[in-house]
């Protein structure tokens, strides 16, 4: 069997090594970092001259990778595990009187690292799974925890805020004007997916309403009937009344209505990948006019 | 620390000689034996640790693998071929089955995977002196 020794970037020296072990070692993650080989531990060649040893060395690094996402994704499922049946403050880690304001940080704090812009291309499909379980399994937290704190007295926490819009009146089970599917349209491609979106003042909560999905975070609320999974990418494509104006922007998925609140409108929340500064603050004042504008007429 | 031929061959306890590339592992291996009165002495690197075995003849050696200027395998070869009674235990990350296979069929005596407790070398290094 043939022998190798192993130089890494720090000149330390392994060996004489069997491929099988070199391909154990860096597989597990214990030998990193490879720049040179040796057949007989004193004439050194680059990596790349000794294709045997760069293959084992790449072979070993993929199935390493791929272990070690395998495992994350285990984890977090391990960790949904001992989350479900808990109540959401358990989960975020707030007393039970919190603010919704305290509850978003808290749910925006722990979703973070499960967001599908979170992961890479190449992410492992099962950590990928999992990350989605996860993510789904807060978000469907937070809307619960919403809709029982804002119930007795709707949008009591946000209602501090200086927007035009926070000033209108609120309804008292705070239904959006707007259905599903009422200006939304989904149009679908081989290789494309285009929702055309028409704005008017009738519907432009779809900016602000939403809790996580809104202006601030880049987002906007589509309603609609169609299903679109979460990471989607797609192109919105904005069109506003009483306006010339056209906006087309690039977008994802990044939140679903899972259907647990019967009184919300079903549809998925994007956020928008490239956006201008002048179409954002196109529709900043946009949605600050139409907001006035209705405090007007009320 | 290094000590003389003649101490070598007068002092009745036993000596050890830490062989790890890596400042922090030599401090702390020397903090675990600390209190055991062993004399120790070091080496960072494999070829230094030849050198010194050829002159001091140590009872045990603590034996890191992945070192630069030579490897801890072959550094093991070569303290076997000059000094067959020295004890080795290996110290390393590399714990795989394979490697701590390969270490114990090259004369190896004793592996302790890193990281380890301070009482897992001591008790290696006793366990090794008393066989």
């Amino acid at each position: 069997m043939a022998n190798f020794w192993i130089c890494d970037s720090a000149n330390r020296i392994l060996g004489p090594l069997g491929l099988g072990t070199l391909r154990e070692l860096v597989a597990s993650g214990r030998v990193r970092e490879l720049s040179r080989v040796s057949r007989d531990g004193s004439r050194w060649q680059t990596l790349e001259e000794v294709p045997e040893v760069a293959n084992v060395v790449a072979d070993g690094a993929a199935e390493g990778g791929a272990r070690a996402q395998k495992f994350k994704a285990a984890q977090i499922r391990s960790r949904l595990a001992s989350m479900r049946g808990r109540k959401a403050h358990e989960i975020f880690g707030i007393s039970r009187s919190s603010t919704l304001d305290h509850y978003r940080t808290a749910f925006f704090r722990l979703v973070k690292p499960f967001h599908p812009d979170k992961l890479s291309q190449d992410t492992h499909s099962d950590l990928r799974a999992a990350s989605e379980e996860m993510f789904k399994f807060l978000s469907t937290l937070m809307v619960e925890a919403e809709a029982e704190l804002s119930a007795p007295a709707p949008r009591s926490n946000s209602e501090s805020s200086t927007s035009p819009r926070s000033k209108l009146p609120q309804t008292k089970e705070r239904l959006p004007a707007y259905g599903a599917d009422q200006f939304v349209g989904i149009r679908r491609g081989p290789d494309f997916i285009e929702a055309t979106v028409r704005v008017s003042p009738r519907n432009v909560g779809i900016f602000t309403d939403h809790s996580m999905v809104n202006l601030s975070t880049m987002g906007v609320f589509l309603p609609t009937t169609h299903h679109l999974p979460l990471g989607t990418l797609l192109d919105v494509r904005f069109v506003f009344e009483n306006s010339p104006r056209e906006i087309k922007a690039r977008a994802r998925v990044v939140w679903e209505n899972v259907g647990v609140m019967a009184k919300s409108v079903s549809g998925f929340g994007v956020r928008l990948l490239r956006l201008d500064k002048s179409d954002q603050l196109f529709i900043q004042q946009y949605v600050d006019h139409e907001s006035v504008a209705q405090l007007q007429r009320v | 620390m290094l000590r003389s031929l003649e101490a070598i061959q007068t002092f009745p306890v036993p000596n050890v000689l830490i062989v790890d590339d890596d400042a922090f592992v030599r401090a702390y291996l020397k903090d675990a034996l600390a209190d055991t009165g062993y004399f120790l002495s070091e080496a960072s690197n494999g070829e230094e640790a030849v050198d010194l075995v050829s002159v001091e003849k140590p009872d045990v050696v603590l034996l890191d693998l992945l070192m630069p200027k030579q490897s801890g395998l072959d550094a093991l070869t070569k303290i076997r071929h000059l000094c067959p009674e020295s004890r080795i235990i290996v110290i390393s990350s590399l714990d795989s089955d394979s490697l701590v296979d390969q270490a114990m069929s090259a004369g190896a005596k004793g592996f302790v995977a890193k990281p380890f407790h301070p009482l897992e070398v001591v008790g290696a290094v006793q366990k090794v002196l008393q066989a």
